[in-house]
């Protein structure tokens, strides 16, 4: 029989990932539980799914491509919208969501204990679900223009990995100051929105300088999305190895200092949410 | 195997109230004023309060213990402690294997899901997996009375319905220790009665159930133990029956003293816009702690009123030993207008009430403050009273037990009808 021994109050600096690892099962219903609540009493329910990033991408098509002609890096523009904008979508709503996640189970914050870290980590998983169902569509997109995937394929779990980490970062970080602080809660729908631009999604950072591109490259998410790109869609190059290494280790920053201080904080949610 | 269920070694849990009007600082304060903001933190004068203090005990598998006290005891805080949702000040607790918590009905349920997914959702936050809770599903489902609404959303549910699927959900998911928190308060009595023979179930299948609950007949049915708790201390530690019978005994008022109730005065928040200065009950002109219902009482209270105040009400209570209101009065409840605003400084109200009023029991008083918006937060003292009686009522019978709440002091007339009066005349 296991003993679980809960002592005084100590600061830990890294979340208990053991104990997060034995409570998987709820992580993969805590997921289930938001997929199920999102589209519930929504008329054309899951349909949303591929809504959202199908007007997008019409949208960006027509704005950026007929009015302005952004350049693409070689990529039909629809196509070049289409991966970005749905693993953006990706990010956005993991990011949206997983850092109100907390708030938004207060009753249960107060009242049962797991692993608090579950909560956010939850939204990952739940929105691959959307994640696939909209890679589906820029499938669809893709092969219209004739193009086909070659063996950059294999370079997709990485860059989709970059991305998921970077969000993940983020939302240790947001979900967790946004029980102390909900200025979050208002701050973040208009970082998403910066965030759009600041990540890439409308225009290739081909364009840009080296040291631009160095600049951009601090957020991972830009690269992830260009690299994503690159590999699904046959854009012309990749950003330069020195660009990439930086933004490998500033969505590792992200992630480490993100699950340091969700470590700290959550002794106190109970008290302070 | 281990040979305890849980034990706890020097438990203690401190929270630091701040008298300074306290909000969460927003970032834009800090980021602002760094400075200002550490000093006004530094400023606000805060004491302790050791809700638990040095709690130390040992249960053992299979035992069924119930926790005494009054509010305030440290009771809910010892489960909250013992669920992991705060963490203690000092010491430790071990549990061995897995705590299944019934803190409040219906906790991790999501209004928009169904009933079958709710089951499974804290199948999974008791740490289980989805194919143990599918196995114990048809017996949940059967005990909750609901499998015609299995696939309907629990926001539709009546509060019955819903009780019930979350106690079972509780239960039957077999966790070595059961902890359950006062929900027997809700539901009817008959699920009620199931309730408790469930949980004697799982107590003799050698599981352990911790249980707080204000109805002694359930405490005394379940558990063979019972732990007294005092302001944060263990006041007595044994068999069920002695542990209820010492916490009924100062329900019942023998704790109470006229220094006692100075304190709980002192002991107010002195930062409200009004506060009770002192409260003090005399009779004959003489300040007592028993009260003769023969007599009249007066209350005495002083308050003083820092600003003006819409609507200033002194609120003074009558409640039983359970703590439920019996009578109400205000002290302006016979003024023929709307109510004025109070000007600052020092009052002093006398409240009389009369005498036949109060049965021989023990009652709570309780004098509170309020204003046009609501209650005055904190401004309110509560004190059990024992009364003797020595009224003109039941004189005669001395030894009959006390129904009831309140006295009448109603006028009883019986005369004979004049067919029998014959017989009646003989005596």
């Amino acid at each position: 029989m296991r003993v679980t021994r809960i002592e005084a109050a100590r600061d830990r600096s890294f979340p208990d990932v053991v104990e997060a690892w034995r409570y998987r099962g709820l992580l993969l219903a805590f997921a289930r539980r938001n997929l199920a609540v999102r589209y519930r009493q929504a008329a054309i329910g899951v349909a949303w799914i591929v809504l959202q990033p199908l007007i997008a991408v019409t949208l960006f098509t027509f704005v950026f491509r007929r009015v302005a002609d952004l350049p693409t890096d070689g990529m039909p523009y629809s196509a070049f919208a289409a991966i970005g904008m749905t693993a953006w979508l990706y990010f956005a709503r993991v990011v949206a969501d997983g850092s109100n996640s907390l708030v938004a189970n207060q009753a249960m914050l107060t009242k049962v204990w797991f692993p608090r870290i579950l909560l956010p980590m939850s939204h990952l998983l739940e929105c691959l679900v959307d994640y696939s169902i909209m890679l589906a569509l820029a499938g669809l997109i893709l092969l219209w223009h004739g193009v086909l995937p070659d063996g950059r394929l294999a370079f997709f779990p990485a860059f989709f990995l970059l991305l998921a980490a970077t969000a993940a970062g983020v939302v240790l970080w947001a979900s967790a100051l946004n029980v102390r602080y909900r200025d979050v809660r208002a701050a973040i729908p208009f970082l998403l929105q910066t965030g759009l631009f600041v990540s890439m999604v409308v225009v290739a950072p081909q364009v840009l300088t080296e040291r631009q591109q160095m600049i951009v490259a601090l957020n991972p998410a830009a690269v992830a999305i260009d690299g994503l790109r690159w590999c699904l869609g046959g854009a012309g190059d990749l950003l330069s190895p020195a660009s990439l290494s930086l933004a490998a280790a500033s969505a590792l920053a992200t992630l480490i200092s993100g699950a340091w201080y969700f470590a700290r904080a959550e002794r106190r949610f109970a008290d302070v949410v | 195997m281990v040979d305890f269920a849980v034990r706890a070694e020097g438990l203690g849990k401190r929270y630091r109230i701040s008298s300074a009007p306290r909000h969460t600082p927003a970032l834009r304060d800090i980021l602002g004023a760094p400075l200002a903001s550490l000093r006004e933190r530094m400023a606000a004068r805060s004491r302790d309060f050791w809700a638990l203090r040095d709690l130390s005990f040992t249960v053992r598998p299979g035992e069924a213990v119930a926790f005494l006290g009054h509010n305030g005891s440290g009771k809910s805080t010892t489960l909250k402690i013992l669920s992991r949702i705060v963490t203690p000040t000092t010491g430790w607790i071990e549990i061995a294997g897995r705590l299944g918590c019934l803190l409040e009905v219906g906790t991790g349920f999501h209004p928009d899901l169904t009933g079958r997914e709710n089951v499974f959702l804290n199948g999974a936050i008791l740490g289980m997996g989805r194919r143990e809770v599918k196995r114990k599903l048809d017996e949940i489902v059967a005990f909750a009375e609901c499998e015609a609404f299995l696939e309907v959303p629990v926001k539709r549910y009546s509060s019955g319905m819903y009780t019930r699927l979350a106690f079972a959900v509780a239960a039957h998911l077999n966790p070595d220790v059961l902890v359950i928190d006062e929900v027997l308060a809700v539901g009817d009595a008959a699920f009620q009665k199931k309730c408790l023979e469930k949980m004697n179930d799982v107590s003799r299948q050698g599981r352990t159930v911790l249980f707080v609950s204000h109805n002694m007949a359930a405490v005394e049915a379940l558990c063979g133990r019972g732990i007294l708790l005092d302001r944060g201390r263990v006041l007595f530690d044994g068999p069920v029956r002695e542990a209820v019978g010492a916490h009924l005994a100062r329900l019942d008022g023998d704790a109470f003293s006229p220094d006692r109730l100075d304190e709980r005065v002192a002991a107010l928040p002195q930062d409200c816009e009004a506060v009770i200065r002192s409260v003090a009950l005399r009779q004959d002109g003489r300040s007592v702690g028993t009260i003769s219902n023969g007599r009249e009482l007066e209350v005495l209270i002083e308050v003083e009123v820092k600003r003006p105040l819409d609507g200033f009400r002194i609120v003074f209570d009558v409640c039983d030993a359970q703590g439920g209101l019996i009578a109400r009065s205000n002290h302006d409840e016979k003024a023929d207008r709307a109510p004025d605003v109070i000007r600052p400084g020092h009052y002093q109200a006398r409240f009389t009430l009369p005498a036949a009023f109060l049965g021989p029991a023990t009652y709570g008083f309780a004098v509170a403050l309020a204003t046009a918006r609501g209650w005055l937060h904190g401004q309110r003292v509560e004190a059990a009273v024992p009364v003797v009686n020595d009224c003109a009522i039941n004189r005669m019978q001395p030894r009959r037990r006390f129904e009831g709440k309140v006295l009448i002091n109603g006028d009883w007339v019986l005369e004979a009808e004049r067919q029998n009066l014959p017989r009646a005349a003989v005596r």
